[in-house]
């Protein structure tokens, strides 16, 4: 087990390299940040200055390594824009972030999951019917669109909930549920086609022909095994989530990761990027490692351990 | 089975509906009567208001700090933390301070705030970029506690528009916390003092009782920043916010229709214009190939139909909000028979040309460069469009000279200095500018320099009929800035882009 973790371990730290590599080159091939960051009528020698306080004048590969000499030791810089550390930024806004999609997958798993189940043990009732069109919408649907549909009816239609900002537990709602609507349908469907091939499986039939009680089959044989790829989705649907928080914090004007990336993005602020998209590859490299151990815990025919 | 489950699920739906039950049919938010949110597309950059030059910026700082001079509602300059000043010599003006004056923090507002405040921009380890909006002044002198003098490097008529930019800071205030908390706890002798500032949600101020031109009716304000137009605008329509900036003019209608909210606007001092981008050489260079494009285009029925009437023509330059504006230079007749002539007599009659704009900057951007270019081509000037959706690689080509023939461009500084306007965009070697003509720039650097306000103002009339007649521009329009306001708000809008708290009433 500890040989399959370090291993692991090296390949989280390999993945997030290439991520920062990716990342950096990309960004610098968007071109030239400090004229964003100057007013129009700077003269070419500020922006000359500019660029040399800043590091810009080093070729590629040094700004490179100096920016992964410091990143390893916490320090992403300075944002160019905010003109404070980086990483400080990141971590007062990440909360937020956190919060807005934990709710998203939580709302996601309480909404679908059941309903998913459900349906499988209902096949082909109008429960079933319901829910597969549930999931085609869901999954087509725009974050975007759903977003707004949601301010127009229950914010400004019915004023149960604000339509923009982050101010208590009412303004969560409407967030989650447009952010949460893709994993719903995502995970209403996995859930009712791992349940539906876990109950065809001989060991189900055996159990009910041996007179197990109906409720302990579902619940105890069935659900526990359905819950397999379940548990392996959720860990990438929060990184899907993390990514969808973009938008959705942009919506409703939730002061989260999403919005501060999009904005350094568009202003060029290299540090801030790369802090932010180390700061989210680690959590979601973290996640599903933890996904993948838990894992083993629920179904021991999965071992990671070569068996003599 | 189907026993087990039935209840168990109800049972879910009914805790979930007594969860939300309490919260349905909450109206109104929590908020004073005589409070006030007012919703921007962002947040503030900086609450060190010497950090920034962006518009949004400076408006929510403009309610903690003061300048030395300020605009009326008619845009004329008139004292405020300076009561008076005058002409000691061509370069040097003697400035007389307001007595009795406290920064939030109780430290006195004097003549070493005002030399602290401006050599601290100039600090060059400090990035700030209103470095050029002082660059002419060369020091500030301490004559006695209500009393400095600028000196300037070169006569410098403009001194009083630049005083209305001077934001005073706390000089012991700032150097003993230091430049980071000063941005995160600002201190000025502003109209509201600084509460609270949540990151990308919200700042929240309160009213200074002992401000100098009196206590604000408004008790508490919040800034927030809600970058999604739909959401900002159901912002307001749910009372979550009393003021919105930026409604486009399509959305008028039903903003208006809401009840309990009323639509205000006034013609911005932002410009939009078309520079034609004369330093390529070509047929571009030949002036009467660009009158003849001001002559091809009809601008005012653009307006009308894209923005549906919300742009007001100009002349030349500059709008009527800043002065030096000539109200009776002509605007471009619609004349597209003038504009064949103009191109035959050029010897242009086949001319392609491409036009660029953004996406998104302004309103409808994308749609009035299109259907400029559509009007081109059905005159006689095959015109393409290139839209540039990115701002930033927009600005790029803007400012390394890289732009197409034509490129949209706007503009607005809160100067609302007349040389801030033309050289910038018009002065040969300027980093926005691609045009060049000696007599252009001769007259601009005279008027620059004169000292005299009388002459100052012919000068600058003689300048934008020029401009006017060699056509470096296809002549745009004045922005409407269009806001939604709550009709609790006694308001009404600024022709300089600004939003004063102390200009709201109930």
């Amino acid at each position: 087990m500890l040989a399959y973790l370090a291993r692991r371990l090296l390949q989280s730290v390999l993945v997030l390299l290439g991520v920062s590599v990716i990342v950096f080159g990309l960004l610098h091939l968007t071109g030239d940040p400090t004229r964003l960051l100057l007013p129009l009528e700077a003269r070419e020698e500020d922006v000359r200055q500019l660029r040399a306080l800043l590091g810009l004048d080093d070729p590629l590969w040094v700004q490179y390594v100096r920016f992964l000499s410091h990143a390893v030791r916490g320090d992403f810089g300075l944002s160019f824009k905010h003109q404070v550390p980086a990483l400080g930024l990141i971590l007062d806004t990440l909360p937020a972030t956190l919060e807005l999609t934990a709710a998203g997958l939580g709302l996601a798993l309480i909404v679908a999951v059941p309903l998913g189940i459900l349906a499988a043990l209902r096949r082909n009732s109008l429960l079933d019917a319901i829910c597969s069109i549930g999931v085609l919408v869901g999954q087509a649907m725009p974050v975007y669109w759903l977003g707004l549909l949601l301010i127009m009816v229950f914010a400004v239609g019915l004023g149960w909930f604000p339509a923009a900002g982050r101010e208590g537990v009412r303004s969560l709602v409407l967030p989650a549920i447009a952010l949460g609507a893709f994993s719903m349908a995502r995970l209403a469907r996995l859930a009712r086609s791992g349940m539906l091939e876990v109950l065809a499986q001989d060991y189900v039939r055996t159990a009910r022909a041996a007179g197990v009680r109906a409720f302990v089959v579902t619940y105890k044989y069935a659900l526990k095994n359905a819950a397999i790829p379940l548990v392996t989705v959720v860990g990438l649907e929060f990184g899907v989530l993390l990514g969808g928080a973009v938008i959705t914090e942009t919506i409703f004007a939730w002061p989260g990761v999403g919005r501060l990336a999009v904005d350094a993005i568009f202003s060029r602020d290299y540090p801030l990027v790369q802090a932010i998209v180390a700061v989210l590859a680690t959590l979601f490299v973290a996640i599903n490692l933890a996904v993948d151990l838990v894992y083993t815990y629920l179904d021991p025919r999965i071992a990671y351990v070569r068996r003599t | 089975m189907k026993r087990v489950i039935g209840p168990v699920a109800a049972r879910l739906l009914l805790s979930c509906s007594l969860a939300v039950g309490p919260w349905a049919g909450a109206g109104a938010w929590a908020a004073g009567e005589r409070d006030v949110t007012v919703a921007q597309g962002i947040d503030a950059e900086f609450l060190d208001v010497q950090m920034t030059n962006n518009v949004v910026t400076l408006i929510i700082n403009g309610s903690i700090y003061d300048t030395l001079l300020s605009r009326d509602k008619q845009l004329q300059i008139v004292p405020r933390l300076a009561t008076s000043y005058r002409l000691v010599s061509e370069k040097v003006w003697e400035v007389k301070l307001r007595s009795g004056v406290k920064f939030h923090n109780g430290e006195p507002f004097d003549a070493s705030a005002v030399k602290f405040s401006f050599e601290r921009i100039n600090r060059a380890d400090f990035k700030s970029p209103q470095k050029g909006w002082f660059a002419t002044i060369d020091h500030v002198e301490v004559v006695d506690p209500t009393t400095v003098r600028f000196h300037t490097k070169v006569p410098d008529p403009a001194m009083p528009a630049r005083m209305t930019l001077m934001y005073q800071l706390a000089p012991k205030y700032v150097t003993q916390v230091g430049d980071v908390q000063a941005n995160l706890k600002p201190v000025g002798t502003g109209p509201f003092k600084f509460v609270e500032w949540v990151k990308n949600d919200r700042i929240v101020v309160e009213a200074n009782d002992q401000y100098f031109e009196g206590k604000p009716a408004v008790h508490r304000a919040t800034w927030r920043p809600i970058p999604e137009l739909g959401a900002r605008i159901a912002a307001l329509q749910t009372g979550q916010a009393d003021l919105i900036v930026n409604v486009p003019p399509d959305q008028m209608q039903a903003v208006a229709s809401t009840r309990g909210v009323r639509i205000e606007k006034i013609p911005s001092c932002r410009i939009i214009y078309f520079g034609i981008a004369q330093i390529k050489g070509g047929p571009l260079a030949d002036r009467r190939v660009r009158q003849a494009l001001n002559y091809a285009v009809d601008m005012q029925g653009i307006l009308d139909a894209v923005l549906l009437g919300n742009g007001k023509r100009i002349n030349s330059a500059m709008p009527p909000n800043v002065w030096g504006y000539d109200p009776s230079i002509p605007l471009y007749e619609y004349d597209p028979k003038k504009a064949r002539e103009l191109l035959a007599a050029a010897g242009q009659t086949n001319l392609t040309l491409t036009l660029q704009a953004p996406n998104g900057r302004w309103a409808m951007d994308k749609d009035i460069a299109q259907a400029i270019a559509g009007q081109l081509t059905e005159n006689g000037i095959k015109t393409n469009v290139k839209i540039v959706g990115e701002w930033g690689s927009y600005v790029r080509s803007v400012l390394d000279h890289k732009t197409e023939d034509v490129f949209m461009n706007g503009w607005c500084l809160p100067s609302l200095e007349p040389d801030h306007w033309v050289t910038p965009n018009l002065h040969t070697g300027e980093p926005v500018s691609q045009y060049s003509n000696p007599e252009v720039d001769r007259l601009m650097e005279q008027a620059r320099a004169e000292m005299n306000a009388e002459k100052r103002k012919q000068l600058y009339a003689q300048l934008l009929r020029l401009i006017h007649d060699d056509a470096p521009w296809i002549f745009g329009y004045q922005q409407m800035d269009i806001y939604g306001v709550s009709t609790r708000l006694k308001w009404t809008p600024r022709g300089d882009e600004s939003i004063r708290l102390t200009e709201i009433g109930f």
